[in-house]
């Protein structure tokens, strides 16, 4: 090679080299972005995990306060949850002491103080009354929805995700939810429940001041929720959640028959 | 009187006996089918009248919350009758002597679980020892004796007034594995653990009589209570069978967690003072400032299948009236036409030998009167054979809104009679007379020369 012509192809080479280098960024660029949009099970996950979904043991108490065709009501529950597996026990009023809700896998069961058995809630009938607001604060997103990111839009200012869930079984609940995830720290923010025909039934908001320690993380976790019922905008339910705490519950805490009094 | 014209008119008919035999047979017939459809139509009126008001529980007079009978499954507190509302209305009726019994009703809706599995139900609920009142009243017993509206067990009634016993309809039953209701265990009695999966599930559920009912207290709590299975029933409304459940007003209360009820039901002594007494209560309450709907029972917002029914019925039976008092009308017009004019020349010579024209076709209408009076006679005792016969047969019969059970029972209905042989005769009298009056007009010639023809 002369060199002549290696003066010649110098050009050519850095010029090839800079375009080498621009795809390469270019591409590192891309993979980039698209590694930053997380799956909708992820999302799901980690927002069920704000709420209470971990394998280990949470308790917690919250105040519900509903307005059901004016009449005002305020009660005060005691969730245990692990797992798939969750019992809500009534703690106040006086006369609704001893009530329990337990929900294994999408079942859900009732029984309260006089009772020789609990009656079986299956997923269709929790769209009844205060069935259907317990179910809504159990429900496990990531185990019963099939989820796909739609888009992006703000809630009360906050960037997030809009997800379509739509069940996995035909035992779930609802047929379909509309459900916004902060993109930041991937907390739920607010559901819209669907019935069949695709028409809102109840409409669900979320706060996450609470904290929960889980193996040295300090993780946000549920505060407070807000179920409204478009058909009837007069009714309400507000939940109000106590800080949890991480506790060994055993598996008989969630046995109906050691429930029932 | 003069008996001559009958005993010319007697002698007549045994002239063209063939025709006479078929006119008669044709009036028999049309006769005796209007015996068995009355008597059909007396039977599903009475037997729909008698359901309405004992069976289903009714009563004569319905009271309910003002827009209750439509919006009490909406909002049930709003639209039902509070404690104020239910002792306003026994102090209302309380001296009405036209009053035979009453009470409170309610109705509602939840789960009925056996632990293992749960359906909807919709609940009945009146007192059971009003109910049996009601039940064994003498109108309920004359047309309905015969239902039973237990497939298996016994009656609420035939229980403790305490005791939390529950009927429900065979459909559920046979879902819930309760299809051997019995007497309820004592309350000491331990409770058995089921386990939903073992093979030997379905025999312990059935052995177990209890079930739990759930539903929305009317204070918006979920509530729970237990009840024993001891009746399966049928039901009256092919809507609710599969879920329909019978139990005592108070336990029903006892659910909601209220002390209200959805409706209150008067009976009266007889089915003949409803109207005024209808107007006398809803008087009375709006008097005393309250906000009630009074129904009388056959209200067609109140009673929709006994209306639809009856209406549909009547409809049919007056259709089918017209066509046999077509067929009868020209079956005698024909008749008499014929004869007539067969007889012209016999005309001509009654006119001959100085009978007047108002006198020969007076002597035809004896004639066919006879015939007519003849064949009813015939025609009554088809029916009456018709009717033991058709009784006897026990024949499978379901009206809409009852339960079944019932079988085909024509029932004699006097005002069908009278009405029946009053429009034959009419009808008879009309067809000869128009058949006789134009040939009677001919003149005797023509009469005798058969030239009218």
């Amino acid at each position: 090679m002369t060199t002549q012509t290696a003066a010649a192809i110098k050009p050519q080479v850095l010029a090839q080299g800079v375009r080498i280098l621009a795809a390469w960024t270019t591409l590192g660029l891309a993979t980039a972005g698209l590694a930053a949009t997380p799956s909708a099970d992820t999302l799901l996950k980690d927002a069920d995990r704000a709420r209470g979904s971990t394998s280990t043991g949470i308790i917690w108490r919250a105040v519900m306060d509903t307005v059901d065709d004016g009449t005002k009501t305020s009660v005060t529950y005691e969730l245990k949850v692990k797992g798939d597996l969750a019992v809500t026990e009534t703690i106040a009023p006086p006369e609704n002491k001893g009530e329990y809700f337990v929900s294994k896998e999408r079942n859900l069961w009732f029984i309260k103080p006089g009772m020789k058995r609990a009656v079986v809630i299956s997923a269709r009938q929790k769209l009844m009354g205060p069935a259907s607001n317990a179910d809504i604060v159990a429900t496990n997103y990531y185990r019963d929805y099939n989820g796909k990111i739609t888009g992006e839009a703000k809630i009360d200012g906050v960037d997030c995700y809009t997800l379509d869930l739509t069940a996995k079984a035909k035992n779930v609940t609802y047929s379909g939810i509309h459900y916004w995830i902060s993109k930041a720290d991937h907390l739920g923010l607010k559901a819209e429940f669907l019935s069949l025909k695709g028409d809102v039934i109840k409409t669900t908001t979320f706060k996450y001041a609470n904290k929960l320690v889980v193996d040295g993380k300090t993780t946000p976790f549920v505060s407070a929720m807000a179920i409204a019922d478009p058909a009837k905008p007069a009714n309400s339910a507000v939940v109000k959640i106590e800080p949890p705490k991480l506790e060994a519950i055993p598996d008989d805490a969630f046995d109906i028959a050691k429930l029932k009094k | 009187m003069n008996s001559a014209p009958f005993k010319m008119s007697l002698r007549n008919l045994s002239r063209n006996k063939r025709r006479n035999v078929a006119t008669g047979f044709a009036i028999a017939l049309g006769f005796s089918s209007a015996l068995v459809l009355g008597g059909f139509m007396h039977q599903a009126e009475n037997r729909m009248r008698a359901f309405t008001i004992y069976g289903s529980r009714t009563g004569h007079i319905a009271i309910y919350k003002k827009g209750g009978l439509v919006s009490y499954e909406g909002n049930p507190k709003k639209y039902s009758l509070n404690p104020l509302d239910l002792a306003a209305l026994e102090r209302i009726t309380a001296g009405m002597s036209q009053i035979q019994m009453q009470g409170p009703e309610m109705v509602g809706q939840g789960l009925v679980s056996n632990g293992c599995q749960s359906t909807p139900f919709f609940a009945t609920a009146i007192d059971p020892q009003l109910d049996w009142k009601v039940q064994q009243h003498p109108y309920n017993l004359e047309w309905n004796g015969e239902l039973v509206n237990l497939a298996r067990g016994r009656e609420l009634w035939e229980y403790p007034d305490d005791a939390t016993v529950m009927a429900i309809s065979s459909p559920i039953a046979s879902f819930l594995h309760k299809d051997k209701p019995g007497d309820p265990p004592e309350p000491s009695a331990k409770v058995a653990a089921i386990d939903c999966q073992a093979a030997d599930a379905k025999d312990k559920l059935a052995a177990d009589l209890t079930v739990q009912l759930a539903a929305n207290a009317w204070n918006g709590r979920l509530s729970g209570i237990d009840a024993d299975v001891v009746a399966n029933m049928r039901t009256s409304n092919p809507l609710y069978e599969g879920g329909f459940v019978r139990l005592p007003f108070k336990h029903l209360q006892r659910l909601y967690e209220t002390k209200n009820a959805t409706s209150y039901s008067i009976w009266l002594k007889d089915n003949d003072h409803v109207p005024e007494t209808v107007a006398l209560i809803e008087a009375k309450t709006k008097a005393a400032g309250l906000n009630l709907d009074v129904y009388a029972w056959d209200d067609k917002r109140l009673s929709p299948y006994f209306n639809g029914t009856m209406q549909f019925c009547n409809m049919l039976a007056w259709f089918t009236a017209a066509i046999l008092a077509s067929i009868v009308i020209l079956s005698v017009f024909n008749s008499a036409t014929m004869t007539v004019i067969e007889r012209g020349s016999e005309i001509g010579m009654m006119r001959s030998l100085g009978f007047t024209r108002r006198r020969v076709r007076v002597l035809f209408v004896i004639e066919m009167t006879m015939i007519a009076a003849i064949s009813m006679a015939a025609g009554g005792l088809i029916g009456v054979v018709s009717f033991f016969f058709v009784n006897r047969a026990g024949i499978a019969l379901r009206l809409p809104g009852m339960v079944e059970g019932m079988t085909l029972r024509l029932a004699v209905n006097p005002q069908i009679v009278l009405l029946s042989a009053t429009l034959i005769f009419v009808l008879a009298i009309f067809a000869s007379l128009l058949a006789v009056w134009a040939v009677a007009k001919n003149g005797i010639a023509a009469l005798v020369s058969g030239s009218h023809r």
